[in-house]
């Protein structure tokens, strides 16, 4: 079905028994499945340069390296936010047949997190809103800058920023934020500048993801959700793999109907969930298994 | 999270290090920053700032550390003491000032600006504590002056001196960072949660609920926040697989709210094996 991204630390690593693990992957498949073997090629130009705002939570700004920048002792509503301002390139790749890993984007730029206390939320869904209101002197704020890849050059780029870190995010922070961002647009557009960058984020390959999922019982996600899914509210019922299956055929529980006319192997993707993600026989029923089928089936609810 | 290593502690506490990277390059300065953050007497104490804190004794003290500093692309991975934390060591040079501010209201303590401002104004007090670290801090010349600040108080000379030094030592970095070793300075505390086919058959189920329910992906956040649900938060649910089952519905925005096909589609499947 093709892959999607998703953005990670930058740390790659030798873990659980695999050299080159993204340590970010580790709850997503076993280790050997999440390696990265890729550099990003120095030849190759950036080809995306851009300014993006996000919103976000104070814990999402505490994993993406900034602890402690929004401080809930301010008796004020606080809203969070970040920056990226960032020139990207994908990276070669080397192909791996095991690994979910298909594509990886390196960057070099600077994120910055912004924390807003006691503003409006209509101003603060945008950086010029809390720039302007900071500026009138409505609400209070605080920001924070983290470079992304580097190199000695891009330091000096973001030192109109980083010495005037103590004060407010003002309009006087974004006349700050386009003189860097053209310094930098120079450094990337002159190949010679020596800059590292740094992982930002993968792309996975969603067959390759359901593949794992199932044991090797199926490439199409859809399909074992609905096998899984069938699977576990069987097990809910506490029936065996054996019964489920029975009950599946007979017609009597909806078994789930291929639309596109070719037949998944429900009944693989059901054993599979039995004897892999239960570790039962095929006759034996999941009684003493409740509390952790509980916790599956009610995720969500 | 990223954590500030007691740089004075002889070793930072790590059982078994392993170089994480397959080239050592020494002294290669690939990122620099500047954080202030707030902190508890006890964060501080850890840093070796303890003593300090005990002194003023008000319960009404605000502590910040700003850290300035630039540390190397290496790291070091160990395994934390509870077997499942992992902890990679960066190494640094920089400067640190701890800041206590007290007597002032926590409206006027949102950034270091306000805290200085209120000072100056004789609206609350303030102490500085300074420190420099490299492996050898003479190598770190005008840098090193930074000690002058402690026991100053934290006012608008201050900001103004500190910006100073923080502009000294970008060039510095930039022109003789090469030849400066650095010390173990930063840690950062990853809780990787190993892989476990269990929890992605919960966290495909939590998609299939949500979107039955047509709630976008970013519910996610606001579902774990309920205290009931606190056996899931364990890093049971991976955002990453949650975001895989969107994807199949077509639905990739972390905002994006499920058209109504999506919607009927999970709801159908959400009745399989009932």
């Amino acid at each position: 079905m093709g892959t999607f991204t998703v953005p990670v630390l930058p740390y790659v690593a030798p873990y659980g028994g695999a050299s080159k693990v993204v340590l970010s992957l580790a709850d997503v498949a076993p280790a050997k499945n999440i390696c990265l073997s890729a550099f990003p090629d120095e030849n190759l130009s950036y080809q995306n340069a851009k300014l993006q705002f996000f919103h976000t939570d104070a814990a999402m700004l505490a994993s993406l390296g900034f602890p402690g920048v929004a401080d809930s002792r301010v008796n004020a509503k606080f809203f969070c936010s970040y920056l990226d301002l960032m020139a990207t390139k994908k990276a070669r790749i080397e192909p791996d047949a095991d690994s979910i890993v298909t594509g990886a984007t390196f960057g070099v730029g600077f994120r910055m997190a912004i924390v807003a206390y006691g503003m409006d939320a209509s101003v603060t869904s945008s950086f010029s809103g809390i720039a302007a209101s900071a500026k009138l002197g409505i609400g209070s704020t605080s920001y924070q800058i983290l470079p992304i890849g580097g190199g000695l050059e891009v330091l000096r780029t973001a030192k109109p920023l980083i010495t005037n870190l103590t004060g407010d995010f003002t309009i006087e922070t974004l006349e700050a934020i386009g003189a860097v961002q053209h310094e930098l647009a120079q450094l990337y557009v002159n190949k010679n500048t020596r800059m590292t960058p740094e992982l930002v984020s993968v792309d996975i390959d969603i067959d390759k993801l359901a593949w794992i999922y199932s044991g090797g019982k199926s490439e199409d996600y859809m399909h074992i959700l609905q096998g899984q899914h069938y699977a576990l509210q069987r097990a809910y019922r506490g029936e065996s793999s054996n019964e489920a299956i029975g009950h599946g055929k007979d017609g009597g529980a909806l078994w789930p109907v291929p639309d596109d006319g070719a037949a998944p192997d429900y009944e693989g993707i059901v054993q599979d969930f039995y004897s892999r993600i239960l570790k039962l026989e095929a006759d034996e029923k999941p009684a003493a298994l409740q509390k952790q089928i509980q916790l599956m089936v009610s995720a969500g609810d | 999270m990223l954590k500030l290593l007691n740089v004075s502690d002889e070793k930072p506490r790590i059982l078994d290090a392993s170089n994480g990277n397959d080239e050592p390059a020494m002294y290669d300065y690939s990122s620099a920053s500047i954080s202030s953050s707030s902190m508890s007497v006890t964060a501080m104490g850890e840093l070796g700032y303890g003593d300090t804190v005990k002194a003023k004794g008000s319960s009404e003290g605000f502590c910040y550390v700003v850290d300035v500093s630039a540390c190397t692309k290496d790291f070091t991975v160990a395994e934390g003491a509870d077997k499942k934390s992992l902890i990679l060591t960066k190494s640094g040079i920089g400067f640190r000032l701890a800041i206590v501010a007290w007597g002032m209201k926590a409206e006027a303590t949102a950034n270091l600006g306000m805290i200085a401002a209120s000072v100056e104004t004789n609206a609350g007090h303030s102490q500085i504590y300074a420190e420099c670290y490299a492996k050898d801090v003479s190598k770190l010349g005008m840098i090193a002056d930074i000690t002058k600040f402690s026991g100053r108080k934290f006012d608008a000379a201050a900001i103004q001196e500190l910006a100073e030094f923080v502009s000294r030592f970008v060039d510095l970095i930039a022109s003789e960072g090469a030849t400066i070793e650095p010390t173990p300075s930063h840690a950062i505390v990853l809780h990787p949660h190993r892989y476990q086919p269990q929890h992605v058959v919960a966290s495909n189920n939590f998609a299939i609920v949500s979107l039955d329910n047509a709630r976008p992906r970013s519910y996610l956040n606001d579902w774990l926040r309920v205290s009931e649900h606190d056996s899931w938060q364990q890093g049971v649910l991976s955002p990453v697989v949650v975001k895989a089952a969107y994807e199949a519905f077509s639905t990739p925005g972390y905002n994006q709210t499920p058209s109504a096909a999506d919607t009927k589609l999970a709801h159908t499947l959400r009745q399989l094996g009932s």
